[in-house]
Formats: C-alpha cells, structure tokens, sequence
C-alpha cells in the first residue's frame, strides 16, 4: 500500500430491499428510510438511504481491499447529502499517509460517497493497522514468549475493559429460541447458553483486537476455546442486564496449530438492581506460527 | 415435560437431539445473539482461513446442548452452571448429534441438583464440543433483596 493508491471504487444501486434489511438489522424504522409519503412530508423526492449503511459500506470496502493482514482501527464519516433509494453511487478512497509504528504500518485513507453528478455525499476517513509478512529468522521456539508485560498492560488485565446494558425482551428470547431451533417459544426464563448473546467481545461493542498488533508473528488461526457460566438466577425477559467485562488472564503454549496464545475475559451480569445474576468466562485462542516474524 | 429428581439416576442416558444446521440457520443466529463474526457467513472469507466453508458458531453449539438440557429437565429446574470446551469445528449441513448423561446427584445450596456431561458428535463419531452442567431442581433462590 502506498500514498496516492486507489481503492478499488465499487458501484453501487441503491434498493429499497437494502434501507428495509438496514432498518431491521439496526432497529430503526424511521419511516423517512423506506416511506414514500413520508419522505415528501420531509420534502424529499423519495424515501432516503440510511447514513450508517454508507458507513457500513465504506468499511467493507476499505476492509475487503486490505485483506487478511489489517485490522481497522478508526472510521469516521460526514454525511454532506441525502441520497434517494434507487440512486447509483460509487464508494471508493484512497491512501493519504503510510506510517511504519512498531510491528505495523499505519495506514490513513480518504473515503468518499458519490452520486451520479459526481457530488460527494459523504466525505469520511479510516485508520488501518497492517501487520507485515517477512521472511523467517531463525530463532529457538523456546525462547519466543507472546505473553509479554507490554501485551499484559495493553489488554489491561484485571482492570476493568467496559460496561454495556443489554434488555432482555420476551422477543429477543424467541428470536434466539427461534435460531437454535428450540421450540420453547415464550417462555420468560432465557435458555442456559444466552449468556453467549451478552458478550460484549462477541457483539463487537468491545473491540480489543489491535492489541494483537504487538505480537509480531503470523497469525494462522484461531476462535473461541471455551465458556463457561454460573448464574445466581436464570436470566428472564424484563431483565435490563449490566455486563462488565475484565480480562482476567492471558498465557500461551505449545499446541498442534503453532503457539496458541489465551486470553481469557470474565463478564459479571449484574440486573437492574445491582444484584450480580451470572458470571461468566469466554476463553479464545489464537494460533501463531513461530517461524514467520513480522515486522 | 418434567423429570422428577427421584427418577433420575446416575448413568442415565438423555434423548439424543440431532440438528442439522444450515446456513440460514448460523444468519439467523448471528442476528439474535449479535455475532456477525464473518467466518460463519462468508464463505469466501472462512475458505481463507482454510476451511471448507462457513462454520458452526461455538455458542450455537452450547446453545444445542442447553437445549438438549431444558428439554429433558422442564421448567421446574434450572441450569445454574454450565461450561463448554470447543474441539473441532463443525459445518453446516451435517448433522451434529447432542448427548448428554447423567454423572451425579448431589445438593446445591440445599436444593437437589444434578451433574451432567454433554456433548456433540458430528457424523464422523468424533466429539466435536464437551460441556458439563449442574441442573438445580425447583424454584432458584432470589438475590438481593
């Protein structure tokens, strides 16, 4: 990647089927999205494509381009003008800034929205972190440690990493219930594995991936290991749920796939009234392959 | 159904669940527990990862064997623990078989409570996830207040 490169610009025809499954998959029925009279009230020529979803788009395509090797880090957005349903735009950006920092280079592109007349709609940029492939060093595996204090204090073990609260409705269970399969539909009590629907890592509101930018081998694989849960109580509908989230430990050994590398976190789920209702560890593994050194 | 706690035994057996998960399935899952980790809907990302395809969501699994778990105990018990290991990775359009089995019968808290060991087996007879829960029977005890 070098300054002044392109993203590869990607059409795109807006329909009305995309702002409905938008509306859904975020919650929001601002009728202005997808109703016609509403948006002529607004005086508007027709129903208006969803900010975010350019948003959403713009990621993906910044994403897609960068592959494997990048994790995003920062996407910011100004959304200049409306674009109606059914209008062609064109996505694209490009490489404003290429900075080596540590392990990674620090990548900074331009990103824009434009429509058939060429206006750009929304004007945005994003912060890329590319880890660098680099040919193997002799080294003795033995030696190598992932878990180191700079990891540690980076992943800000046995401090707490976030707080979020989730509702629990009786729709939310039977939407879940629904995608398991389980026909226990209605009931209030919420199904012994749930806890894995309050996870804040899992949901993406609690982003602790740059982290691994500092540890300078390949990743080659990698996912959840274990969870476990305790509950005080079932977790029922009506339940407004607190989830604090810690890491507790990380430690790496030796397995089949390379050096697999823990990190365990530990939520405490807490209700309305502060009562702690479950505790929780997710544990998730990484594996790394010793013999590729990067950066 | 409810199992009552005088007829469960050591060594028992629960019906086996088989589920064949699809793709749609793992979709409707990532929307109702806000998991939209793209390697279990994109199949050209997971074959980059080097897999075959899409694959199962560890937590759909542990969701399976809660299930494989309320069903055979009813509304009247409750999990209070349950912790699952993940062992290979699953696909969808295979069918993966949930068992279970009862391991001991103890008190928890004063109130008569069950072990079990659970876990899936994809077609292969391998076991793909391992789990343990303790089941409580009767009403849980209210915190706080």
């Amino acid at each position: 990647m070098r300054v002044g490169e392109s993203l590869p610009p990607q059409p795109v025809q807006v329909t009305l089927a995309d702002v409905v499954r938008w509306s859904g998959a975020v919650d929001d029925y601002t009728p202005l999205h997808f109703d016609a009279a509403a948006a002529k009230e607004r005086g508007l020529d027709g129903p208006v494509v969803n900010g975010p979803w350019k948003a959403a788009v713009l990621a993906r395509l910044v994403t897609d381009w960068a592959g494997e090797s990048a994790t995003l880090t920062r996407l910011s957005c100004r959304y200049r003008h409306p674009d109606l349903v059914g209008a062609g735009l064109t996505f694209g950006g490009t490489v404003t800034a290429v900075t080596p920092a540590g392990g990674v280079d620090e990548v900074e592109c331009e990103l824009w929205v434009e429509d058939g007349e060429g206006n750009r709609t929304v004007t945005g940029g994003a912060t890329l972190h590319v880890r660098r492939a680099q040919a193997a060093e002799p080294a003795d595996p033995a030696e190598i440690t992932l878990v180191t204090e700079e990891l540690t204090a980076a992943l800000r073990v046995g401090e707490e990493a976030g707080r979020f609260t989730y509702p629990i409705t009786v729709a939310d269970l039977d939407r879940y219930r629904e995608a398991v399969g389980d026909p226990a539909l209605g009931h209030e009590v919420a199904p012994p594995a749930y806890f894995g629907a309050l996870d804040p890592v899992e949901r993406r509101e609690l982003q602790i991936d740059p982290t691994l930018d500092l540890v300078p081998y390949a990743r080659t694989g990698g996912g959840n290991a274990f969870n476990e849960v305790e509950y005080e109580r079932p977790l029922r509908a009506g339940d407004v749920i607190t989830v604090v989230t810690s890491y507790t430990d990380v430690y790496e050994r030796d397995g089949r796939a390379g050096r697999l590398l823990f990190r365990v976190r530990t939520n405490h789920l807490y209700d309305a009234q502060g009562a702690l209702v479950a505790r929780t560890r997710m544990g998730h593994v990484l594996a790394f392959d010793l013999g590729r050194r990067i950066a | 159904m409810n199992i009552r706690y005088a007829d469960v035994a050591v060594g028992d057996r629960l019906p086996a669940l088989v589920k064949v998960p699809t793709t749609e399935q793992l979709v409707r899952y990532a929307g109702a527990a806000h998991d939209f980790a793209r390697i279990h809907y994109d199949h050209a990302h997971a074959v980059s990862r080097g897999f075959d395809g899409v694959i199962v969501h560890g937590l759909l699994k542990a969701a399976f064997l809660g299930q494989l778990v309320t069903t055979w105990c009813g509304p009247d018990a409750w999990v209070r623990r349950f912790g699952v290991q993940y062992r290979r990775v699953d696909l969808p359009a295979q069918p993966l078989i949930c068992h279970g089995k009862v391991v001991a019968k103890h008190e928890e808290k004063g109130q008569p409570a069950v072990d079990l060991e659970l876990w899936t087996e994809n077609p292969q007879q391998q076991v793909t996830t391992k789990a343990t829960a303790t089941v409580v029977f009767g009403a849980p005890q209210e915190v706080g207040e």
